[in-house]
This record gives structure tokens, sequence and C-alpha cells, in this order.
């Protein structure tokens, strides 16, 4: 009642504001998404654990915590997020081919991760020794790359993972 | 026309140097864009965007390194040479990102020219490999300041700190991760590969993104310097003779070991250490110097290989072994060892041992006693016996080979009898065995470290035999050959030079003072009966000193106590003055001497050097052994009656009662 006092000048300004708090208010929410707070679930708690134990250093504790949680893992979105973090979790470790194996189950699970992951994976295999598989993957991550928005920041990683193709290709 | 040409030209001279300047000014204001020059600073004293080295801005790049860092990079080495090679490689953008690289993780500020000095590198090189000198496995590297991990999966979140190359300003600037410029830093699962520098904590101290080497996250304080490491390599060398490390010298034939060793007594792994080994040999006595010797070694001396250059972990540290037989006596063997480095302050430290080689020469007696303790009768059977009076050789002390010094029958003593065995080589009952069975007392023994009895009670006084000299004696010939039966004198320090006391001819000199024995006195070879027996008594109230080079003296020699200067027997001597106690009495008094008849005195010095323990054994015989002093006493040196004028008579009858020794 008192808004229809209220001239319309006034009116329309304080929409403007209500619409403005709300949009912030989303912006926020979707770009803190993801960052979860404990909420309880056992999988993103044991998530958030093993990124601590990683940034300590303390990679043998954050695999094993990962590898608890693989079986709390329940739904598909858990169960690759979990395989995600294992494989680089095992490789932080050393355990180059455990990484490579807990890759191929994620993307078995999530097929597209699989160009976005070439990277990681090129770079086990360059690890292994397996330049020739290495040099695959890094083509897939290259295409993926070339399949983004072509923007400043794209066009430079695929300059810069072209050279690295280039120069492993060049050292077979 | 003119006019205004002239105007212009008027005009442009007062103008130009306002329109350079102006140009400059507009340049200069292009450099320094506002942007850079307010505004929160994100990374190395710069705003986003603006340059390390020009603090210009520019928001457009590409990756630092075209390529990253390669897969193969996973060692402080091949990452010194992968942007070592990129600082010189004419390349704009990789000697650009090389030089960032280099004085951003040795925290050199912005702003300084866009240059890498040699120090700056060396610096640099220095501080990586501080990181990784103690160990690397292809995954991590260790080293004193941390650790360097080599590919570690990790999430970054938005609002860390990135870089990149401006192209046209050839420079690096910083920037942040945001959802919106390609990051992903808003997807928790999002990964990249880093290159970690840890410090001894964990934690982290610089950040590289292999996929495209940009530094990232904080970047104001670079890795840290090289630490001073806490070490110190103490060489030492331990010495074991026939493998006993307590003992102190070594005689021919034994086997020596050398054990060659450092400890490091700091906290900190040492950089390799060099080792080296030199070997001195010294005639006689050599005390190992306070500056331990190198150099030269002896013709035809090889040292043992050891184990260095090595690290040395705190605590001991092996370093090598040496054995050698010893061949020759009277020389010290000495062997040194340097360590380099010691420590970060002491180049180099050394240390050496020397080990004499010495002889160990003992005195046999066979078909007598030994006895100590006894004193000069004041009057006939009362004397003051001397409790500090002890009996002391070189014994084998083994259980079954008590071989070395000692006596066929009794030893007597009121002090001990140290490494002296009595009824060595005796045949004697099982109750009377070598090397206590005939000590008196043999009530506290403990062979295995050469204590064989002592302590008696009360041993029988030293008869005046000074006192048995006849009213008339007759003058000592200036030759010992022109003495005949007879009853001698002579006083004051005298010499005899030997000679040979003929069957049936008894002799006794008496001498006042000091005696000094030049040359073998022996009894006529040959065979005789008992009363042909020669016999010869030397009775000196004095000190008698038997000549170097004697080798053989039959008869009594008593050397008589008059004072606490007198009475004193010496194996070896020059004149008639004790020889001192050093170095040259090895050489000098290097012969053996055999002594066939008894010898009393108030104190016996063994000073003969030939023959060692080691070449002992408990078999050996009056004529076959390696003792320097051999005392052999047999009946034939009393059964003659002595020559002794009325109206002192000669034995009445003997008698032997049990034990028989």
């Amino acid at each position: 009642m008192v808004l229809a006092t209220w001239s319309t000048k006034k009116r329309v300004v304080i929409v403007l504001i209500i619409l403005l708090v709300l949009g912030a208010g989303l912006w926020l929410f979707f770009a803190t998404q993801g960052n979860n707070e404990d909420s309880g679930n056992p999988t993103q708690n044991a998530l958030d654990t093993a990124d601590i134990m990683t940034d300590e250093g303390n990679y043998d504790q954050a695999l094993q915590t990962l590898k608890d949680a693989e079986k709390s893992a329940t739904t598909n979105d858990e169960k690759i997020r979990v395989l995600n973090d294992l494989a680089a979790a095992a490789a932080n470790a050393g355990q180059i081919e455990d990484a490579l194996s807990y890759y191929q189950q994620k993307h078995q699970l999530d097929p597209d991760s699989s160009q976005s992951d070439g990277y990681l994976v090129g770079e086990l295999y360059e690890r292994l020794g397996q330049t020739q598989q290495a040099i695959e993957s890094y083509k897939v991550y290259l295409a993926y790359l070339k399949g983004l928005l072509t923007d400043e920041f794209s066009e430079a990683r695929i300059a810069s993972m072209t050279a690295r193709i280039q120069a492993l290709e060049e050292s077979q | 026309m003119k006019r205004l040409i002239l105007c212009m030209l008027v005009a442009w001279t007062f103008l130009s140097p306002a329109v350079l300047v102006g140009v400059v000014a507009l340049e200069q204001a292009a450099a320094a864009d506002p942007q850079c020059l307010s505004g929160a600073i994100v990374a190395f004293d710069r705003r986003r965007n603006c340059g390390y080295f020009k603090n210009e801005y520019k928001t457009s790049g590409q990756d630092v390194r075209i390529g990253g860092v390669p897969g193969s990079v996973n060692t402080a080495a091949r990452f010194i040479q992968l942007v070592e090679g990129d600082l010189t490689s004419g390349n704009a953008q990789r000697m650009t990102g090389a030089k960032f690289i280099i004085l951003n993780m040795i925290d050199r500020p912005a702003g300084l020219p866009q240059s890498v000095t040699a120090a700056e590198l060396q610096d640099w090189k220095d501080r990586v490999n501080s990181y990784a000198s103690s160990s690397e496995n292809g995954s991590s590297s260790f080293g004193p300041n941390g650790r360097i991990d080599w590919f570690v999966s990790l999430h970054t979140p938005c609002g860390t700190v990135n870089t990149y190359y401006q192209v046209a300003e050839d420079d690096v600037a910083p920037f942040t991760n945001t959802p919106t410029n390609g990051s992903n830093c808003h997807i928790p699962s999002s990964r990249s590969n880093f290159i970690l520098f840890r410090d001894t904590s964990g934690s982290i101290k610089y950040m590289i993104r292999r996929e495209c080497m940009n530094p990232m996250g904080n970047l104001e304080n670079g890795i840290d310097k090289p630490k001073a490491l806490n070490y110190n390599v103490d060489p030492s060398i331990v010495t074991e003779v026939n493998g006993d490390s307590s003992t102190a010298a070594a005689e021919v034939g034994d086997s020596v070991r050398f054990i060659y060793q450092a400890t490091n007594t700091g906290i900190d792994p040492s950089p390799n250490v060099s080792c080296t080994i030199y070997a001195n040999v010294h005639s006689g006595y050599f005390a190992a110097p306070p500056t331990p010797t190198s150099g030269n070694n002896p013709a035809g001396y090889v040292p043992p290989p050891t184990s260095c250059p090595k690290v040395f972990n705190p605590g001991l540290g092996q370093v090598a072994t040496e054995t050698i037989t010893i061949t020759t006596a009277n020389q010290t063997i000495c062997r040194s060892l340097f360590v380099s480095p010691s420590s970060p302050t002491v180049s180099s430290l050394g240390k050496e041992v020397c080990i004499p080689i010495a002889n160990k020469p003992y005195a046999r007696v066979f078909g007598g006693d030994v006895s100590a303790g006894n004193d000069l009768a004041v009057t006939p059977g009362a004397c003051t016996p001397n409790s500090n009076a002890a009996v002391v050789g070189w014994s084998k002390r083994s259980t079954g080979n008590f071989a070395g010094a000692g006596a066929q029958f009794g030893v007597y003593a009121l002090s001990a009898i140290q490494d002296f065995a009595s009824a060595l080589g005796s045949p004697a009952s099982a109750n009377a065995q070598a090397p206590d069975g005939l000590s008196f007392a043999n009530t506290s023994t403990n062979p295995s470290i050469g204590t064989y009895g002592g302590n008696f009670g009360q041993v029988p006084c030293i008869p005046n035999y000074y006192a048995t000299k006849p009213d008339i004696t007759l003058p000592l010939p200036p030759s010992f050959t022109a003495m005949v039966t007879g009853s001698y004198e002579a006083t004051g320090t005298t010499t005899i030079t030997g000679g040979i006391v003929d069957r049936n001819e008894r002799i006794a000199l008496f001498v006042d003072g000091d005696l000094f024995i030049n040359g073998n006195i022996t009894y006529a070879a040959g065979t005789w009966t008992f009363a042909e027996t020669p016999t010869l008594r030397l009775i000196v109230r004095g000190n008698i000193y038997v000549g170097r080079t004697v080798t053989q003296l039959d008869g009594l020699f008593v050397a008589q106590k008059m004072n606490a200067s007198t009475g004193n027997f010496y194996t070896c001597a020059t004149g008639a003055s004790a020889l001192p106690l050093n170095g040259a009495l090895y050489n000098l008094c290097n012969s053996k001497l055999t002594i066939n008849g008894a010898v009393v005195a108030d104190r016996l010095h063994l000073l003969r050097t030939v023959g060692t323990l080691a070449q002992s054994n408990p078999s050996e015989s009056s004529t076959a052994n390696a003792a320097s002093e051999v005392f052999n006493y047999s009946p034939a040196h009393w059964l003659r009656q002595p020559l002794e004028p009325a109206p002192t008579p000669g034995y009445d009858a003997i008698i032997s009662l049990p034990p028989i020794l």
C-alpha cells in the first residue's frame, strides 16, 4: 500500500535495485558452484580432505582417502568426480599406471571428459616413456582446445600444445 | 613569401624542442599507463596485466613458454638446462620467459633491467639445487631446503595469481584466474599439472604450471637460498694388531690392520667428500704428529681403494681397510687419512696414526730360580727385605702357550710376578705347571692378564759376598788371561777385557768400585772332573756393566749394594756407566747374552734387544730360543768348593731337600 503512494520514478528505482541485488546473488551462487561447504556428504568431505592433503604434499594419504571414498560414491556424478581425483592422486603419488587406469574408468562413465583430460593423460604417458601414446593424447587435447570458443586464451593454448606435439614428434 | 618562410623557420627553431619534448612526453605517457600506476597490486609489485620489466599494460598474450615444460623435465639438472637453454636461445619469448623465471625465483624486484647477470644465474642454480641435491627419483627431488615435486595434479581456485607473456611488450605480466578467462578455476574437478617447490615443512614456495610454464600462486618471495649445511666430517683411523685394537705396538710377524673411517657429527648429509690416504715409515720410534702428514708415499706403496668420493650421512662412515704383515722391527709405520671438504668452512681435515714396530725382548732362566726382594745381610741372616721388589717380563699369557720370559724352576718375589712364568719348560707335575705353578706365592694369580703370583712373605738375605775377600789378595793383572787360581783385588772403576778360565782354575776377583766387562769370560772347553771344575767369582762392591759386544759370561757375578746408586747389574753397556734408555738402545744392544752361572744384584737391568716375544715358544731350550738374555744355572757352579783362605772353610756337606726344584 505504501508502494502505491510513491511516485512512478521512485517505484522504478526500487524495482531496479531489487533486480540488481537478485542478479548479484544469482551470479555469486553460480560462480561458487561446486565449492560446497561441508554438507555432510561423505564423498564430498573425502574429496575436500584429499585436496587439503595434496596441498600439503601428503600424496599417499590423499590417495588412500580417495580410495576409501570410492566405496561411498553412489551417483554417477560422484563416481566420476572420485575417479577424476583418484587419477590425479595416483599420479601425484607416482603410481602412473594406476592413474591411467582411473582415467580410463572415468572416461567410460564420462566419455566427453577424455578430450579435456588429454593433456593430463598425455603427460602420464610421457612419464612412462610411451611417447607415441603421449602424442596421441596431446592431439586429442589439441582437438578439444580447437573446439572451444575462440578467444585469446584458447589460441595461446593451441599454439603451446601444437609446439609441444611437434617437439615430441621431432624427438622420436 | 620569403618572410613567410623565414617566419616558419624561426617558429620551427623555437618550437621543435617543444615538439620533441611533447613527443617524448606522449611516449612516456603511453609507457606509464595509468592502469599500471594505480590500483591493486597483483604480484611482484605489479598491477594486473602490467609487465614485470617495463610495467606496460597489455591484457592479451601467450603462455610464458610455448610448449610448456616438456614431460622429460623431472630433475633439477634438466630444469636448469631447459631454462638456461631458453636464456640463450635467441628467441625473444623464450629468453624473456627464462629471465622472468630466474629473477622472480631469486626474488629480484620488478622494474630492473631485462637481463640476468652471471651471479644471478648462479644464485638461481644454487637455489634450485638446494631443493634437489640429496636425492631424486623422477617424481620428486629432495634437498636441504625442501623438495621439488615435478608432476603434481591439482586444482587452483579462482583468484590464484597467474602469469603470461606480453608479445608486443616482450614482458611477463600477472593476472588472476577467473571463471571467464579460460582457467576453469570455478570447476573443482578441473586439474592442471604443476612443478611445486616445497620447503622442509611441505609448504609450497613456488609453483609453475607445466602446460604453459606460467609461474603461478605466491610469486612474492621466490625460493630460498641454499642454507648452510650443518655437516662436519671428522676422519679417524683404527689400528688392530692381530685383531686386537687395544694393542699399541706390533712385532715382526704381526698382522696390522688400518680401518679408515670418518664421522659426520653434523645433522645434514655432507656433499661429496674426497678421501686421500698417505703412508709414512720412520726409523725407530716416532710419535704421530699433531699436524698429520701428507704428500709423497714410500716407493712401491699403493694406498687401498676407498669408497670416496661419497656423501657422509650423520654418523660413522667407512672409507677403506688395509692389512699389512710386519717384517722389520725398530721402525714406526704411520698412516694418514684426509677428507675434503670436512665442513662448510674447513676445506680439508686429516688424521694420522702411527704404530711402532717394537721388539719385546725376554729373558729365560734354565736350571735355576729367580728371587726378588732379598736384601744384603747386615749381619748373617739379618736384613731388610725390599717389599717392592718385582719380577717383570714379556709373556704370551695364553693357556698352553705361556712362552716368553720365565724360569724353569721357582720364581720368588715380595711384590708382583708380572709376565714372568715359573715352571716354564720344566717337566713338572700337574700341580706345578707354567705360568704360576712354581711362583712364590701363587695364591693370587690371573694368567690372562700376566699376573703370575708374587707377594711372597719372606726371602733369604743376600750374604755379604765382599766380606769373603781374603786379607791377602793379588793385584788385578792388566790382562784377564794372566789371572790364574787366586783371589784378586781392584779398587775404583775397573775394566776387564775377558778371557778363559782354564780347567782346574779357581779365580775370585773383588772390586771395590764399578766393573766394566768388555769381553767374553768363558770356562775352558772340554771335559773335566768335578775336582777340576773351573770357577770364577766376580764380587763387585758397586755396579757391573757388561759390554754390548759380550755374548757369554761364565761364573758367579755379584753386584753388591753399598748405597742407593750401587748394586746394579747392566747386561748392556758401552762403558762403566748406564746407557740412556732411548731409541739408540735397539741397535747398540742387539745381540744375545748368555750367562752360565748366577747373577746376584740389588737390581738387574735386562737391556739386550735381540729377539721378540712373538718368536718365543713354550718348548724353547737353553740352546735353542729367541731370548735376549739366557741364564743357565747348573750344579757345576757350586759343586767345586770355592777358593777361600782359612779360617773360612768351604762346604762341609750339601743336602737337597724336597721340594726338588
